[in-house]
C-alpha cells in the first residue's frame, strides 16, 4: 500500500493473490519482491502507470527449503540494485551476487560476486542515482557509471543510508558517516552505542535504539552537529 | 532541504503582494530612525540590513524577519558573520566591504539544491528556449517568465546564477507539480493560476526552511505504553517508522512526523500489521498484512519463510 502524505491520499501499490514484500521507492517508482507458487520476482512499476517491469526471477523448487533467494533491494531513478543468494555449495557457503539494472536501457549486470557463511551477515544496499553503497564486512561504494569501487570503511558495518552527498551507517551499534565524495569516515557521536537502525530525514540523523535508557525509541540529532568539523 | 511550494506559501506571498504592493516595503512595520519593528513576527531590522531590505524589494522580495541579528558561522567559508534570517533570504553583514556590498545574501539556493538533489543534481532537465540567456559560469540557461523576473528583481546580486534548468518538481507539501528553477540564492516557482499577475513567479521560503533546519528542534512522539519504534525512514520533509508491541501480531502501525511542522502523523493503523515503510518525498509505501490480505491463502508460509529468511 502507499500514501501521499501531502494530500492524504492512500493508494494500492501491488495487489493480488501473490505475496508482496520489501517495498522500496525512488521518485514515483516502487520496487518490491513478489512470491508466487513457483517463483520469486523482483518488480518495478511507476505510480503514474505504465508497464510492470519484472527485473529478475528466481525459481522456487518444490520441497527445497534452501533455494535461491533475493537479498536486499535498492532503487534510484536510474538504477535498481539487488543481491541474489544461492543455495549452499559443497563447502557449506552461499554464493551470492550483487546485481544492477539500468532502468533506462534495461541492461543488467553483476557488480560483485562472492560467498557468504550460513551465519554471516547479508550485504545491505543504499543507492543514490548512480552511486551504489554496499556493506559486507566494511562499506564499499561503486560508481555504476564508471564501474569503479572503493572501500570507505573496513570494520563490520550495516544499515547504509545515502542522501545526497551524506552517507551514514552503523558499526558495532555506533553511528558512522562520511561526506562524499572525498570525506573520511568518522564516528558521528562517541556516546551513541545502542543504534540498531538509522536514517537521514531532512537535516536530521535519526536512529533506533536497542538497549540503554532510550531502548525501543527513536532519537534524532542535527546532521550539522554530528558532521561539525568535517 | 525544506522548501515551500505549498498553497500556504503561495497565499502568503500573494497576500504580501496585494497588501504591500510589488517591490515596495509596504506599511507593515513601525519605523523609528534606522530601525523598523515587525509586529507580524516580533522582530526588528536595523541599520545596513534595513537599508538593504528597503532597497531590494522589501516584503515581497525578502519577506518578514524571522530572527534578530545573530552571530553565525557561514557554511560557505567557515567565517563568523552577523546574520539575520528573513522568510526568503538570509542577510550577512560584511563590514570589510563598502556599501552596497556590505550586505550579502547567503547561498540558500546552493544549500537547498544540494540538500534535496545531492551532488549529481536533477536528471532530465531542459533549457528554456523562450528568449534564452545562457550563463557559461554555471552552464545553465534562463528564459521566459523566469528571465523576466530575474532581471526585474535584482538579477545576479539578489538571485545569483542559475544552478539548474527549469524542471518539474513535486511539492513535498501539497503534492502539486510546479515548474521550478534553482538559483544560488533563490528558487523560482511558476504558478499558472497567477498568469498575468505579479505573482506568476513566486519565491520559495528558503530562509524560513533554512532557519527551521538550523534552529527548530525535531519532536518525535514517544511510543505508546509497551510499544517500540522500529525502522525509521526519512525524506527531505518527513520521518516515518513502524511502531508496535513486541510479540503481538497485528499491533504494528506506520507513524511519522512532518519535519517542517513537527505535526505527528498516523499513516496506516488498520487491522493487522502495517510495517517496513519506505519513503521518497511525500510518498510512503509499506507492507500491509491486513486481515483481508489475499496472499496468505495462495502462498504457503514455508515459501514465505524461504523468501524472508535472508532479511532476518
Amino acid at each position: 500500500m502507499g500514501k501521499d502524505l501531502a494530500t492524504g491520499t492512500t493508494f494500492p501499490v501491488a495487489v493480488g493473490a501473490n505475496y508482496q514484500t520489501r517495498p522500496t521507492i525512488a521518485g514515483r517508482s516502487v520496487a518490491w519482491l513478489e512470491l508466487s507458487s513457483d517463483s520469486t520476482r523482483l518488480m518495478v512499476q511507476s505510480l503514474d502507470g505504465g508497464p510492470l517491469t519484472i527485473v529478475a526471477t528466481l525459481p522456487l523448487t518444490q520441497g527445497q527449503s534452501d533455494g535461491p533467494t533475493f537479498g536486499e533491494v535498492a532503487l534510484s531513478d536510474t538504477y535498481i540494485a539487488w543481491s541474489e543468494v544461492a543455495p549452499r555449495n559443497a563447502n557449506r557457503l552461499h554464493p551470492w551476487t550483487l546485481r544492477i539494472m539500468n532502468r533506462v536501457t534495461q541492461r543488467s549486470n553483476t557488480v560483485v560476486a562472492g560467498v557468504l557463511s550460513p551465519s554471516g551477515t547479508r550485504p545491505q544496499l543504499a543507492l543514490s542515482d548512480h552511486q551504489l553503497v554496499w556493506t559486507l564486512g566494511g562499506v564499499q561504494i561503486t560508481d555504476l557509471q564508471s564501474g569503479a569501487t572503493r572501500a570507505l570503511f573496513t570494520d563490520p558495518a550495516s544499515d547504509p543510508v545515502i542522501q545526497g552527498d551524506v552517507l551514514v551507517w552503523i558499526s558495532q551499534s555506533s553511528l558512522w558517516g562520511v561526506q562524499l565524495p572525498s570525506g573520511t569516515a568518522r564516528q558521528l557521536a562517541a556516546n551513541i552505542t545502542t543504534a540498531t537502525s538509522v536514517t537521514l530525514a531532512g537535516g536530521w540523523l535519526v536512529w533506533q535504539n536497542a538497549g540503554g535508557p532510550q531502548d525501543g525509541r527513536l532519537t534524532a540529532r542535527r546532521l550539522a552537529e554530528v558532521f561539525v568539523g568535517r | 532541504m525544506k522548501r515551500s511550494t505549498s498553497i500556504g506559501m503561495g497565499a502568503l506571498a500573494l497576500c504580501a503582494l496585494l497588501t504591500a504592493g510589488f517591490g515596495s516595503t509596504g506599511p507593515v512595520a513601525a519605523a523609528q530612525g534606522d530601525s523598523r519593528s515587525f509586529p507580524e513576527t516580533g522582530h526588528t531590522v536595523r541599520g545596513p540590513f534595513l537599508q538593504y531590505w528597503q532597497q531590494h524589494g522589501g516584503l515581497a522580495q525578502q519577506g518578514y524577519p524571522l530572527t534578530e541579528e545573530l552571530q553565525e558561522v557561514s557554511d560557505t567559508n567557515g567565517t563568523t558573520y552577523t546574520m539575520q534570517y528573513f522568510e526568503r533570504a538570509v542577510f550577512e553583514l560584511h563590514p570589510e566591504n563598502a556599501a552596497p556590498y556590505n550586505v550579502q545574501l547567503s547561498l540558500l539556493g546552493v544549500f537547498g539544491y544540494g540538500h534535496r538533489y545531492g551532488v549529481w543534481g536533477v536528471p532530465n532537465q531542459h533549457p528554456s528556449t523562450e528568449n534564452p540567456r545562457y550563463f557559461p559560469q554555471t552552464r545553465h540557461t534562463l528564459g521566459g517568465t523566469f528571465r523576466t523576473y530575474w532581471e526585474q528583481h535584482g538579477g545576479l546580486a539578489q538571485q545569483g546564477y542559475p544552478l539548474s534548468e527549469e524542471f518539474q518538481e513535486v511539492s513535498a507539501l501539497n503534492g502539486q507539480t510546479y515548474t521550478v528553477q534553482y538559483f544560488q540564492r533563490a528558487v523560482f516557482e511558476r504558478h499558472p493560476e497567477n498568469v498575468g499577475t505579479p505573482a506568476e513567479v513566486l519565491l520559495s521560503q528558503l530562509g524560513t526552511f533554512r532557519q527551521r533546519d538550523k534552529y527548530q528542534n525535531l519532536v518525535i512522539p514517544a511510543p505508546g505504553a509497551g510499544r517500540v519504534q522500529l525502522g525509521p525512514r526519512g525524506s527531505a520533509s518527513y520521518l516515518v517508522w513502524t511502531e508496535g508491541t513486541p510479540g503481538q501480531v497485528g499491533s504494528q502501525d506506520i507513524l511519522g512526523v512532518n519535519l517542517q511542522t513537527n505535526q505527528p502523523l498516523t499513516i496506516a493503523n488498520g487491522l493487522g500489521d502495517q510495517s517496513t515503510p519506505a519513503i521518497a518525498g511525500s510518498l510512503v509505501v509499506w507492507e500491509d498484512h491486513g486481515c483481508g490480505r489475499p496472499a496468505a491463502a495462495a502462498i504457503s508460509w514455508a515459501k514465505i519463510w524461504q523468501l524472508e529468511r535472508h532479511f532476518r
